[in-house]
């Protein structure tokens, strides 16, 4: 399956999602005014990994900033990476990541792991 | 009592387009940092920018109102400012007077809530799957009044046609970081 890589913008996030290694990231920042076009292929990319998940997926999220828009759609991959997580031998792991000063980015984080029901870990990265 | 010296950092008025934003977000950003403004000050600014700022798009960009000119109807203004102890983003447009109540009551919901009731409220919002034919995910409100911790201001005046002109103010603590 082919990776999922785009570049960063000053509005849209760094995507690197790659099948072979099961290593997902997302960083950067996500204030695009058409999440749905942005986020639509992310969502494609996940559901056809899905279909033959590594054992182990780790996602990593690091985002420095996101919209309201952009919110629903994050979820959204969370819920998929979620329905990877309930096949058998299948497990996904996320690293949600947070400036150290970002204590509103941590509690987000603990917003998605709440309802999605994921296990999140949390890393402080120092600016 | 003397009202608080106000001063305008940045401020913008006419049509507004998804350029517009993005010129107008980076100048924020670059003003901020210049003003040396703390990074978890500069992300609540940014952040309550941008729902402003898409909130006006989306609104306005394909605003009619029969016997107006489009042009008229779809002006805009958004103001970055600061006083002593807040700094201040305000926006200003025209909206029809039977769309002002759905608004209004939002705002003075959210502005009800203590911290703990809009955090359960945004995620039973962020949950109910609903994304609005604009593209809103019915957050923007709940978002504002988290990251600023105060009450979301609002001030309307009336016309004698169906328009209204909705003014909206975000105050943010200087001095209080966690909001």
């Amino acid at each position: 399956m082919k990776e999922l890589i785009l570049n960063g913008t000053k509005q849209t996030p760094y995507v690197n999602f790659n099948a072979e290694t099961g290593k997902l990231e997302l960083s950067g920042r996500s204030i695009p005014e058409n999440s749905f076009e942005f986020y639509n292929p992310l969502l494609e990319w996940i559901t056809e990994y899905g279909t033959n998940a590594l054992a182990i997926t780790n996602m990593k999220v690091y985002l420095e900033y996101f919209n309201t828009s952009s919110s629903k759609y994050i979820l959204e991959v969370l819920k998929r990476l979620k329905e990877i997580n309930e096949l058998d031998d299948k497990e996904v792991k996320v690293e949600w990541c947070y400036d150290e000063d970002d204590e509103e980015m941590m509690e987000t984080g603990e917003d998605y792991e709440d309802v999605t029901g994921l296990h999140f870990t949390y890393t402080e990265i120092e600016e | 009592m003397l009202a608080p010296t106000k001063q305008e950092i940045i401020t913008f008025d006419g049509l507004i387009d998804t350029l517009n934003v993005v010129e107008i977000l980076n100048d924020i950003e670059l003003k901020a940092e210049e003003m040396g403004v703390s990074n978890s000050l500069r992300k609540k600014i940014f952040n309550i920018a941008v729902e402003e700022l898409q909130n006006l798009l989306h609104h306005t960009r394909d605003f009619s109102v029969k016997g107006e000119p489009d042009d008229k109807v779809r002006v805009v203004q958004f103001s970055f400012s600061e006083e002593e102890d807040f700094f201040l983003l305000k926006t200003s447009n025209f909206l029809l007077k039977k769309h002002l109540k759905i608004v209004e009551e939002k705002i003075n919901f959210v502005n009800k809530l203590s911290k703990g009731e809009l955090k359960e409220l945004y995620r039973k919002v962020l949950t109910n799957n609903q994304i609005s034919d604009k593209g809103g995910a019915g957050l923007g409100f709940i978002d504002m009044r988290r990251k600023s911790g105060l009450d979301l201001i609002y001030d309307v005046e009336y016309f004698d046609n169906d328009l209204a002109r909705f003014t909206f103010l975000v105050k943010i603590n200087k001095k209080k970081d966690k909001g």
